[in-house]
């Protein structure tokens, strides 16, 4: 009897607990080594929470280069349509409305290009603790004007015979002066040697700029792109970089245009110009969009792979209840029947009490 | 025939019912004493009438030696759950909050938290505070584990002590009970004794008592070691007061022979000697082992290895030597199997390294680069050969962090000696997983164990309740059935009052004829 006594009451203990817990009282003694297997459940889903949390870390990353991409592609768009303008007509307004446009596409470049979110800064690669982009505008803009004169003064006017100034340089001179002076500063890290490569010899006591910045001098970016881990076996690259041929010919298109647009040229020295500083533009916006796109795709990865996530979390919860789970229904009869066998023992108990000869006698 | 053989058997009844009431009346008196065996005075006709002979015992041998059986086994069970429960107790509830690993997991989460942002010191320190802990739950567990060993061994001290008094009590009782017989006086009182130093004992040992001529008493284990054989049998144990993982306890020595120790769940041992030694000797160091597992995989998994190649050494996981106190390397791998051998208590001495603890002048950046062993400012390279792979400092560079991330995933060869069921290649036996699934399974074997040790003791309680039941059944004293005895004696007392009166009443009335 005391024993059934003891057994009922500790029943009764553990099912109250397993009713109102829905979980057993003592996970171990029911499950014995299965115990691992809910361990393991209950740890897997811990980390799929995880895991989830940093993707919105990198999801947050990512809608950020996306913004500061967006923003750059829009500021190319406008300068492409204020240098078509200038190849239209070239009054003084129409100068300093590019000008003015190219200065603020400037910004925009160096202002997205060192943003920052969560202290990182976002177009680093993986060096995301130094600002990528150093303003180097001023040296590029006065080597480029100065080696304007010198390249113009080295090329010799077929109806004159006497060398060039700015102002007789056409398209073709422009161009050839772009690909030569200009190119090899932002598409290259370090200058190549002896630059300007193949430029004609100046006259007139001027002489080539030979020390320009290079990309190298804008730029501390890394190329190698920050990569994440967004579930168990997925790593994505979750960042872009400053090194890009988007990045490098937007500030090129803009450089330059800054640089030359007010520095004399003729009719035609400035539309090669425009045409030039357009096509540069043009594959700015092609360069970051393809970088968006990029990204675009990590993006998807992440959504998806929260989805999965999400998925198997939910499908671990289920196996995790299936396994530790009690029937609180269940648990409350018994507490129940347990009641009824605890006083009914108390009864028969009461009752032996009484049964004695002794109060007979 | 006369009236005086009447009267003389009259007397002999008064006689009877005088020492029948001594014996229901101290039957009555122990009626709540589960040593005391019911006696009942046994009544004979001698030439004389009625007389009493002998008072009879209500022995029952089977059923005591069942009863002895029953105790030692359920004494052995929830010894062995009490020990069960001290070591799960180190792991926590219901949701295993301070076991390893638990801890494990929160590093790994931790861990992949900066290489989410692994320019960011609070991502950083968080990953180090988390190393930190699961270094601490690993000291911690190892502190209680061995705590645990010590107060087994304490246990089997004081348990010793009592068996050994015991036994010389039981010679005390085993010779009264042989002098009681000798004299023909009643030996009652003094077997009861015998039986209850018996049962004592039997909680303690497993017994099997021999009774012999003389109504004398020897006494075996179980396996047949002689406790008690005309004189008590030294048991011989020296404690260890105190313990670590390498410490071996000392055994128990009945008789010069060493006392086996319990095996599995469902305890073989019998008595909670054996049951304590089981505690102290497997589960404690078994599990013990699978923390030193744990803490040889995390030194190995965080190891850092120069660029070169040309050596590796302990990175964010520590630990000494012990006792020598030595800074430990690498763990070595035994030459005859191939594997890593369980260190002794690494789990112990396991810790995170200074040169990334903050508070310790350290840089816990030093993580992401895999720089921990490199001295601090980097000396020229070369000749120096750096261990970092990071040595630009790249803020965002996750490489080493995602190493380290897919090394908890990866599964390792562990020592199949832990118990935790794996598969290790040189023995066939599969512990090849991950340390996240080793420190799963390693709550999953101590749970096992506790399940089936729990299961069991139901068992055992009820069968030592059952005979408990039935032994006392026979021998306990039932209050009314003594009192209707003791109606029958007061029947009896009066009728023989009535035959006294009677007897009286003739010899009077003859008397009065002859006056």
């Amino acid at each position: 009897m005391r024993l059934t006594i003891r057994q009922s009451q500790n029943q009764m203990v553990q099912s109250a607990v397993e009713a109102s817990t829905k979980m057993y009282a003592d996970v171990g003694v029911a499950l014995g080594v299965n115990t691992a297997k809910s361990v393991d459940f209950n740890r897997e889903i811990d980390r799929i929470k995880s895991i989830k949390d940093s993707n919105s870390v990198v999801n947050l990353r990512l809608e950020m280069s996306q913004n500061g991409l967006d923003a750059m592609n829009g500021a190319a768009d406008d300068l492409v349509a204020k240098l078509t303008a200038l190849k239209g007509s070239q009054s003084a307004d129409t100068i300093t409305v590019t000008l003015q446009q190219a200065s603020s596409a400037f910004s925009q470049l160096m202002d997205t290009g060192n943003s920052l979110t969560n202290g990182e800064y976002l177009f680093s690669g993986i060096n995301t603790d130094v600002a990528p982009l150093t303003d180097q505008s001023a040296a590029a803009m006065s080597a480029m004007q100065t080696n304007l004169k010198a390249y113009a003064s080295a090329l010799t006017d077929p109806v004159t015979g006497n060398p060039k100034t700015v102002a007789d340089l056409d398209a073709t001179d422009m161009k050839n002066f772009t690909t030569m002076f200009v190119e090899p500063m932002f598409m290259q890290d370090t200058l190549p040697t002896g630059y300007p490569v193949g430029a004609p010899a100046p006259t007139g006591g001027l002489t080539y700029d030979t020390t320009p910045p290079a990309w190298g001098n804008w730029s501390s970016a890394s190329n190698q792109n920050m990569t994440s881990r967004i579930s168990n076996s997925e790593v994505v690259t979750s960042s872009t970089n400053a090194n890009s041929d988007g990045m490098r010919y937007f500030a090129m298109a803009t450089v330059m245009t800054k640089a030359l647009t007010n520095q004399g040229l003729g009719t035609a020295g400035m539309s090669g110009l425009s045409d030039a500083a357009i096509d540069y533009a043009g594959r700015a916006t092609t360069g970051i969009t393809g970088q968006q796109s990029q990204l675009g795709l990590s993006q998807e990865r992440v959504t998806k792979s929260n989805a999965a996530l999400d998925a198997q979390s939910s499908i671990l919860q289920g196996k995790l209840i299936d396994l530790t789970g009690v029937d609180p229904v269940e648990a409350t009869t018994i507490v129940k029947n347990m009641e009824t066998q605890l006083q009914t023992s108390y009864t028969i108990i009461s009752k032996i009490q009484q049964l004695s000869l002794v109060n007979y006698l | 025939m006369s009236l005086t053989s009447a009267l003389n058997t009259a007397q002999s009844i008064f006689n009877n019912t005088g020492t029948q009431s001594a014996t229901v009346s101290g039957n009555i008196a122990n009626a709540g004493n589960k040593d005391y065996v019911r006696r009942q005075a046994m009544i004979t006709t001698s030439l004389n009438g009625a007389s009493v002979v002998k008072i009879d015992r209500a022995q029952e041998d089977a059923l005591l030696k069942q009863y002895l059986a029953s105790n030692s086994q359920d004494s052995a069970q929830q010894t062995l759950l009490n020990g069960l429960e001290d070591v799960k107790s180190v792991l926590g509830g219901n949701d295993y909050e301070t076991s390893p690993s638990e801890y494990l997991s929160a590093f790994q989460k931790k861990l992949a938290a900066f290489q989410t942002s692994p320019n960011n010191v609070v991502a950083a320190q968080g990953a180090i505070n988390a190393a930190q802990d699961l270094a601490n739950s690993l000291n911690n567990a190892t502190a209680s584990v061995q705590n645990t060993r010590a107060a087994a061994d304490k246990s089997i001290a004081t348990q010793v002590d009592t068996l050994n008094s015991l036994l010389s009590q039981f010679e005390t009782a085993n010779n009264a009970v042989k002098n009681a017989v000798n004299t023909n006086s009643d030996p009652s009182d003094a077997l009861d004794q015998r039986d209850k130093l018996l049962k004592q004992i039997s909680s303690i040992v497993s017994v099997k008592p021999v009774s012999r001529n003389g109504s004398d008493m020897a006494l075996y284990t179980s396996d047949g070691v002689v406790l008690f054989d005309t004189i008590p049998r030294e048991v011989k144990f020296t404690a260890t007061p105190t313990y670590q993982a390498s410490d071996k306890g000392n055994g128990v020595y009945i008789d010069g022979v060493a006392l086996a120790m319990g095996q599995g769940g469902t305890t073989s041992g019998q008595g909670s000697l054996q049951a304590l030694l089981q505690i102290r000797d497997d589960v404690a160091p078994k599990f013990q082992s699978q923390l030193d597992e744990i803490a040889k995989g995390l030194v190995n998994m965080f190891a850092e290895t120069k660029t070169d190649g040309s050596s590796t050494t302990p990175g964010l996981f520590v630990w000494t030597q012990s006792p020598s106190g030595a800074a430990g390397g690498m763990p070595t791998v035994d030459p005859v199997t191939g594997q890593y051998a369980i260190i002794n208590g690494m789990a112990g001495s396991i810790k995170v390294n200074s040169a990334v603890i903050t508070s310790q002048g350290g840089d816990p950046m030093k993580l992401r680069d895999g720089s921990i062993n490199d001295p601090d400012p980097m000396p020229a390279i070369p000749p120096y050969v750096p261990y970092s792979t990071n040595l630009s400092g790249n803020g965002g560079y996750t490489d080493q962090l995602d190493k380290y991330y897919n090394a908890m995933g990866a599964k390792i060869d562990f020592d199949p000696g832990t118990g935790v069921s794996g598969f290790n290649t040189g023995s066939g036996l599969d512990s090849n997983v991950s340390i996240m699934d080793f420190a799963a399974n390693s709550i999953g074997w101590l749970e096992q164990y506790r399940s089936s040790a729990s299961d069991a003791s139901e068992n055992t309680s009820a069968a030592l309740a059952r005979s408990d039941q039935a032994y006392s059944n026979e021998t306990g004293v039932n209050l009314d059935e003594e009192l209707t005895l003791m109606l029958d004696i007061e029947q009896s007392y009066k009728a023989a009052t009535k035959i006294l009166n009677a007897v009286d009443e003739m010899l009077k009335s003859l008397l009065d004829i002859a006056s």
